[in-house]
């Protein structure tokens, strides 16, 4: 039970990362063509200054999540150096408490406040708003789903994660 | 507004990453000011949603790129050749390699992390104390976000609507100061042979490629600057270059990079950008807070009592940004605390450019202090040392780029004319 939850907390982690991956690599193209346009073809394009904007929020929240799992946030870390095991244990799992809650409220306030947005259109591209405001509480739903797994899974079992990337 | 500082420091401390301290300090503020907390989510999308902050992937890449293609080694080789005989020689090449390291990242961690990889470790097999490399990496590595290009310039833009490109030329003067002020503390330091030479030998056959390499890696931030300068492309677009250029460089020229390397720096960039996007986010809904509450009043009136002397005002805030930037990450004090400042110093006369320097330079001087220091702990990890003994031998560092700080405020024209003169 305990493996299949791993492996697709796992899977989940390493897809979204590739996601967000592929969705750099569009800003990337975006942000080039863009210069193109303008100066080899002098048709400067009027939508990608917008679709880079929200390709970038959405690659942000979808990183997060892999960063959160890889311990990239960045935090102080007084507790480290205590030397009561339960009590680092319990202050990690308030940690992971506070994590979770404030994703729980982004979850419930970020749903209905894009949805309310579902009428307005964005200015350039004419896509409704839903769509780049969705990008909070998915997101937010996937660091919830990998706080969990930190709080379940055993540490030395999600450092496996880590090991999929060569140090830079 | 109380309960939202206690929140903040309560989360901090017990470990919560400072995104979701920040953010859940922001929804306590806006439940105790009694409003609908949907503000967190519709905050958090704004705060990302800005076209001048796009640059940072950019850059974040760039360097990223640069940094697993072998450049790190190239610069650090080019640092030691000059000052490789004299006492100190490869301490001296700490801190030049720095300098050019900086001009590829555009933060002070990435510096710390790629530096120390090899000082850190280096610098004790040629009888250096390992604090002491330690010491000397993280003190330079401040040198990053301040010589063009950075990512918290970037940011600072973003927050004041300030020209990217003009924060970026401002940052070369009080760059080249900090690596003046470091140099000159290891010469005393190194006086009577108290320090090693370094123990590499360098080819003659080598020198002709490290100075190409060295020239290559250089073109970089000149490529940014020039272009931008020249109007060619916007900052945000003279990422993409920049992206390209890196690219170019260490896939085609030094032969470092393939697809697997690519795709890991590819996905590091995104989670990197992802840290510093979600802070500048959340630091958006607190700042929110801040400034229904009030903060902006209080901060005139703080002002008003300087209203005659604005060098003395920029002392007293470079004092107290010190004080924020020990536990405060510069991303978000800038987008918590620069929007007050604007107004009060526009009316003082203070050179905009100048007050940036001033504020991004004593924010990230808080990175290489205890208690929330990123670069400190980064070289903890490395030197695997407390960091009381690594804090005691970076102090003589820190005094001397204090010193810097003072010079930036009394002399505005170190921060001023070259933007000026380029512009």
């Amino acid at each position: 039970m305990q493996g299949t939850v791993l492996r697709w907390a796992l899977i989940l982690a390493r897809g979204t990362e590739a996601v967000a991956a592929i969705l750099l690599i569009a800003v990337i193209v975006m942000n080039l063509a863009q210069v193109f346009f303008r100066y080899v073809l002098v048709d400067p394009i009027s939508w990608s200054e917008e679709t880079m904007r929200y390709t970038t929020t959405w690659m942000v929240m979808l990183a997060a999540a892999p960063a959160l799992l890889r311990r990239e946030h960045m935090e102080v870390s007084l507790f480290d150096g205590v030397r009561s095991e339960r009590l680092r244990k319990a202050v990690g799992l308030l940690v992971h408490l506070c994590v979770a809650g404030f994703c729980v409220l982004l979850i419930v306030k970020g749903f209905p406040a894009a949805i309310d947005n579902m009428r307005q259109v964005s200015p350039a591209v004419r896509i409704p708003m839903t769509i780049p405001y969705m990008a909070i509480p998915v997101g937010a739903v996937l660091v919830l789903i990998n706080t969990l797994c930190m709080m379940l899974l055993p540490a030395e079992a999600l450092a496996q994660f880590e090991d999929g990337e060569g140090a830079p | 507004m109380i309960a939202m500082a206690i929140a903040f420091a309560v989360t901090l401390a017990i470990g919560v990453p400072i995104v979701f301290a920040l953010g859940i300090a922001g929804a306590v503020g806006l439940w105790a000011l009694d409003l609908d907390l949907i503000t967190v989510p519709t905050r958090l999308f704004t705060g990302m949603d800005n076209f001048v902050l796009l640059a940072a992937p950019f850059y974040i890449l760039a360097g990223e790129i640069m940094n697993r293609g072998g450049i790190t080694e190239r610069l650090i080789r080019l640092a030691g050749l000059i000052t490789r005989g004299v006492p100190g020689g490869t301490a001296y090449a700490n801190v030049s390699s720095s300098v050019l390291f900086a001009g590829i990242s555009g933060a002070a961690v990435a510096d710390t992390a790629a530096l120390g990889q090899v000082f850190i470790k280096g610098m004790p097999k040629e009888g250096y104390d390992k604090n002491y490399a330690a010491a000397v990496t993280i003190a330079s590595s401040i040198i990053g976000p301040i010589i063009p290009p950075s990512v918290i310039m970037i940011i600072y833009a973003a927050v004041t609507r300030l020209s990217v490109i003009d924060l970026f030329v401002a940052g070369i003067v009080p760059g080249l100061m900090l690596a003046g002020a470091m140099w000159l503390v290891i010469f005393l330091q190194a006086r009577g042979d108290r320090l090693p030479r370094s123990q590499h030998r360098v080819e003659r056959h080598e020198v002709m490629v490290m100075i190409r390499d060295g020239l290559l890696v250089m073109g970089l931030p000149a490529l940014i600057v020039g272009g931008t300068l020249m109007g060619v492309f916007t900052a945000t677009e003279a990422g993409g270059v920049a992206v390209l250029y890196a690219l170019a460089v260490s896939w085609l020229v030094f032969g470092t990079m393939n697809w697997a390397t690519l795709w890991d720096s590819l996905k590091r960039a995104a989670r990197i950008t992802a840290t510093i996007y979600l802070i500048i986010a959340a630091a958006t809904v607190v700042s929110y807070v801040l400034t229904i509450g009030g903060i902006g009043m209080m901060v005139q009136s703080f002002a008003a009592q300087f209203a005659g002397n604005p060098t003395l005002f920029l002392m007293a805030l470079a004092a107290v940004l010190l004080l924020v930037g020990t536990f405060l990450e510069p991303g978000a004090a800038i987008v918590l605390i620069v929007p007050m400042l604007m107004p009060v110093t526009a009316s003082m006369g203070i050179d905009p450019m100048q007050l940036g320097m001033v504020v991004i330079l004593t924010l990230t001087l808080g990175l290489i202090t205890p208690p929330v220091g990123v670069c400190l702990f980064v070289a903890c990890r490395i030197a695997d040392s407390p960091v009381m003994p690594i804090f005691r031998a970076v102090l003589p560092f820190l005094l001397v780029e204090l010193g810097v700080v003072v010079l930036l405020v009394l002399i505005p024209e170190l921060t001023s004319t070259l933007p000026a003169l380029l512009r």
